[in-house]
């Protein structure tokens, strides 16, 4: 029989009872593909050709509307150019929502180039989030280490800024950021605030110049040494190069923390960013509606094998 | 309870669909090929025609009948009419206030699809398992899918390049059509899937088939079945292919592999797609155009920290085991249906069910660095690099 | 075991790179170790000296630098708790390759190489844990290394 209707069913994808899209967490459009209008609030450098751009909704409605969690991504549009899927860094004090760039695209180049005011499209958000439910909802709260490589540290600033709103919700934090040289650290003005929120930052870098006293050396390094009361209940959650988040898996894997406590978000080309035009895929993965965040241990097996 | 209808009545039935609004589809010869197009008589159809198939070989050709629908499939498939290779999925208007965005409102068209083979309506539950039954909703294909009326033909021959039985897709229609027809040398049988389906017929001059009528049309179906002597040994073929991820035989095909992407234009069931960008020359006005996409193209993998999959190995790589492996993790069935249209078009006539036998008759514990050819040594040789083990060090053929 | 054997004790315990050893081995390992504490600039060793201790860090950061033409002295790494110290001192030529400097106030266990050496020697399972953990410890700042290497040239 073919039925006329064709009504859409929840989703239940086939992996083992493993996640699929949180209801909670879905965009609220009717349609996925319809972009918002949003307008360009401030424009800040962060480092060579990596700037945090604020955008606001131009609707009070949808700005009153929206909630994201940690981890997820939008897709910014520049009508005429296109659309990339940037994460979402957290909200300005006034509420503007947060995404951190790197230009190296046409769609990345023109928002780059846009000044206060320049209008542009966002639909989202899209896509996992990080566990934080797995930290906040134990008794005592789950410590956590942060380990970012470069533009890395982008979605996981709202987990920071999410800590920092309810610290007492947290363990012990430990953000481990590391980049090339000193000038490609982000969010360096944020940094006072997360050590005055009882937050241990390590900051580490690949090139000392003659501006950097801090640590060189990657940040699974940082791992290493670091001080780990609880291993078992401590969490990990890591954004950077893939070979970087193997690695840093690897090194917390050796001091005691579970595979299965290990968090990972990953990059692939997204189109669609819904799962229906087949850019993202890693193996069964859509990155988009089944990640970006994943478990590692749900990933780890495609991470390593070469082109896939 | 089946029926039957006067070969003429083809004129009739097209005719009763017009008539509720539908716009026929079905087989024609267009370019020496039997193409899907609009259908306004069985005129039109490819009457005393037969196709014949091989990898990389197609050909239609007048035949010993003068059936309408005694041939197979062509390069074709209905997903161009439920999946639009170009179709605009939402719209801007720059004002001084802003950019406001829509998207398409109107009403799809109102399609009648007729001869879909049951390797065909197979792909169909495929795509709407993809578009319709995950977290997201495609509202396109939703909307176009929910105004279609889709008369089956079983089929009573079949192509060298067949192998639905393989693939448990056919090649009798058993579910998701409205009606379907069986052609017989004076009329047709006909099964009824739906109450649109006994719509349309009570339309139709029809009569209760007899007995006669019935074991022929089987013996007919049959006819294809035994003629089907391509086979997909889909025995644990999801973990045969996901555990053969460096396989040598990998290089080996993609020696022969022009990444042209005819397979995937070809497949009923691929689905990939990217958005293009259509600006009119103010800047203000700006449509958001869909069209397929293949990833045999270089750029589809693109990132901003490179292309993932750089040659033709990773991205041949990519469609055999996302279509006979990681689709079944992703949608809980195969993305394939035994159509062969894939080994038909292909230039060079890769044939995936060998390419899975290859992947099953050698050990893949043989992984070995493909040999470094000579630049000199013509196009189709690969110019083979290195991979570095761990790097993610792109180093493109292209 | 002396106070000043027992305080070493308790600071090798706490290190992650040790906790595969037993007490006994750790007693051993903290029979021939003094503790250390060294203010934040020190140099605790150079580039191209003899030395004849290796350390393990407790607490604290130091930095290692090579001499190079064009830049001067160059950060290439740094080294932090858990970590060995001076490892050419036991298993090289006892010629520095680095010039050590103390970034933070650090504090660390030395262990003199050549009673070092003779404790190992005389007691070989000890010697087998002693470099097993060296070894382990090279190994991940050799990865740390390869991955630096890759940050730095992948485009």
């Amino acid at each position: 029989m073919v039925t006329n209707k064709i009504t859409p069913q929840p989703a239940a994808l086939g992996r083992g009872g493993q996640q699929a899209v949180n209801p909670e967490l879905a965009i609220n459009q009717a349609d996925p593909w319809r972009s918002l209008p949003v307008r360009v609030k401030r424009l800040s450098i962060e480092a060579p050709s990596v700037f945090t751009v604020e955008l606001a909704f131009c609707d009070t409605h949808n700005q009153s509307n929206y909630r994201f969690a940690p981890g997820q991504f939008n897709m910014l549009y520049v009508p005429g150019v296109g659309e990339a899927a940037i994460s979402i860094a957290g909200r300005s004090s006034t509420g503007a929502l947060l995404h951190t760039i790197r230009a190296v695209g046409s769609v990345t180049q023109a928002i780059e180039t846009a000044g206060v005011g320049f209008p542009l499209g966002l639909r989202g958000p899209f896509g996992t989030a990080w566990p934080l439910e797995m930290l906040a909802g134990t008794n005592p709260p789950g410590d956590l280490v942060v380990a970012s490589g470069g533009i890395g540290i982008a979605p996981l600033r709202a987990v920071v800024e999410t800590i920092v709103h309810e610290r007492s919700n947290f363990g012990r934090v430990s953000v481990l950021v590391g980049a090339r040289t000193s000038a490609d650290l982000l969010y360096r003005h944020d940094h006072d605030q997360w050590r005055q929120s009882n937050i241990d930052v390590q900051l580490t870098v690949d090139r000392a110049d003659e501006n950097w006293q801090g640590q060189v050396g990657v940040v699974t390094l940082l791992i290493d040494r670091l001080t780990l009361p609880s291993p078992a209940t401590t969490q990990v959650m890591t954004c950077g190069p893939e070979v970087m988040m193997r690695y840093v898996a690897k090194s917390a894997m050796a001091r005691g923390i579970p595979a299965e406590n290990i968090w990972v978000t990953l990059e692939r080309n997204m189109n669609c960013a819904i799962g229906l035009c087949g850019h993202c895929q890693l193996g069964p993965e859509f990155i988009c509606k089944d990640g970006p965040v994943f478990p590692y241990q749900r990933v780890a097996r495609w991470l390593s094998v070469h082109d896939f | 309870m089946q029926f039957k209808i006067a070969k003429t009545e083809l004129d009739r039935l097209v005719a009763a669909l017009q008539c509720q609004g539908y716009t026929v589809l079905g087989p024609r010869i267009e370019d020496s090929a039997i193409v899907y197009a609009e259908v306004n008589s069985r005129a039109d159809l490819p009457q005393g025609y037969r196709d014949s198939q091989e990898p990389g070989k197609y050909r239609v050709r007048p035949a010993e009948h003068d059936n309408y629908f005694e041939f197979n499939l062509g390069p074709h498939s209905w997903k161009q009419f439920l999946f639009p290779p170009k179709v605009t999925v939402a719209t801007g208007v720059l004002s001084s206030t802003g950019w406001a965005f829509s998207t398409p409102q109107s009403p799809p068209p109102k399609y009648a699809f007729l001869g879909v083979r049951a390797c065909e309506l197979a792909a169909i539950a495929i795509q709407d398992r993809v578009f319709l039954q995950g977290p997201y909703v495609d509202p396109i294909y939703q909307a176009r899918r929910e105004a279609v009326l889709i008369i089956a033909v079983n089929c009573t021959v079949a192509a060298a390049t067949c192998f639905c039985t393989s693939m448990h897709t056919g090649p009798t229609c058993t579910t998701g059509f409205d009606l379907a027809l069986t052609e017989l040398d004076d009329c047709f049988v006909v099964d009824v899937g739906s109450p649109r389906g006994t719509a349309i017929l009570e339309k139709l001059n029809v009569e209760l088939a007899r007995a006669q009528e019935i074991e022929q049309a089987g013996a007919l179906q049959q006819r294809a079945v035994d003629q089907i002597e391509k086979r997909l040994d889909t025995t644990n073929v999801h973990d045969l292919l996901l555990n053969s991820l460096d396989h040598p035989h990998w290089d080996e095909v993609a020696q022969r592999c022009l990444s042209c992407t005819n397979c995937t234009m070809v497949c009923p069931t691929c689905f990939c797609s990217s958005v293009a960008e259509v600006a009119d020359l103010s800047g203000e006005n700006v449509v958001r155009q869909r069209q397929w996409d293949s990833c045999f193209n270089l750029d589809f993998s693109y990132t901003a920290g490179g292309t993932v999959r750089n040659d033709r190995r990773s991205r041949f790589r990519q469609w055999l085991t996302h279509k006979l492996a990681s689709w079944q993790d992703q949608f809980e069935t195969s993305g394939c249906v035994g159509c062969g249209r894939c080994i038909t078009w292909c230039p060079v006539g890769i044939d995936l069910t060998e390419e899975v036998d290859a992947l099953r008759s050698q050990p893949s514990s043989d992984r070995m660095l493909p040999i470094v050819e000579s630049p000199q040594s013509g196009p189709l040789h690969r110019t083979c690099q290195v991979r570095p083990a761990e790097s993610g060090v792109s180093s493109g053929d292209e | 075991m002396t106070a000043e054997v027992h305080a070493v004790f308790d600071t090798l315990r706490q290190l992650p790179s040790l906790t595969d050893f037993s007490d006994g081995a750790l007693q051993q390992l903290a029979s021939v170790g003094q503790e250390l504490v060294k203010p934040v600039g020190s140099i605790l060793f150079s580039e191209g000296d003899p030395h004849d201790r290796i350390y393990l860090v407790s607490s604290g950061t130091i930095r290692l630098d090579m001499l190079t033409a064009k830049c001067g002295r160059q950060t290439i790494l740094s080294i932090g708790a858990g970590d060995f110290l001076a490892w050419s001192a036991l298993i090289g030529d006892g010629v520095m390759t680095s010039t050590a400097v103390a970034t933070e106030n650090v504090k660390l266990v030395a262990l003199e190489t050549v009673s070092l050496r003779q404790l190992l020697e005389q007691h070989s399972d000890l010697g087998y844990l002693v470099m097993g953990a060296l070894a382990k410890s090279l190994s991940r700042r050799l990865l740390a290394t390869r991955l630096q290497l890759l940050d730095m040239y992948h485009p």
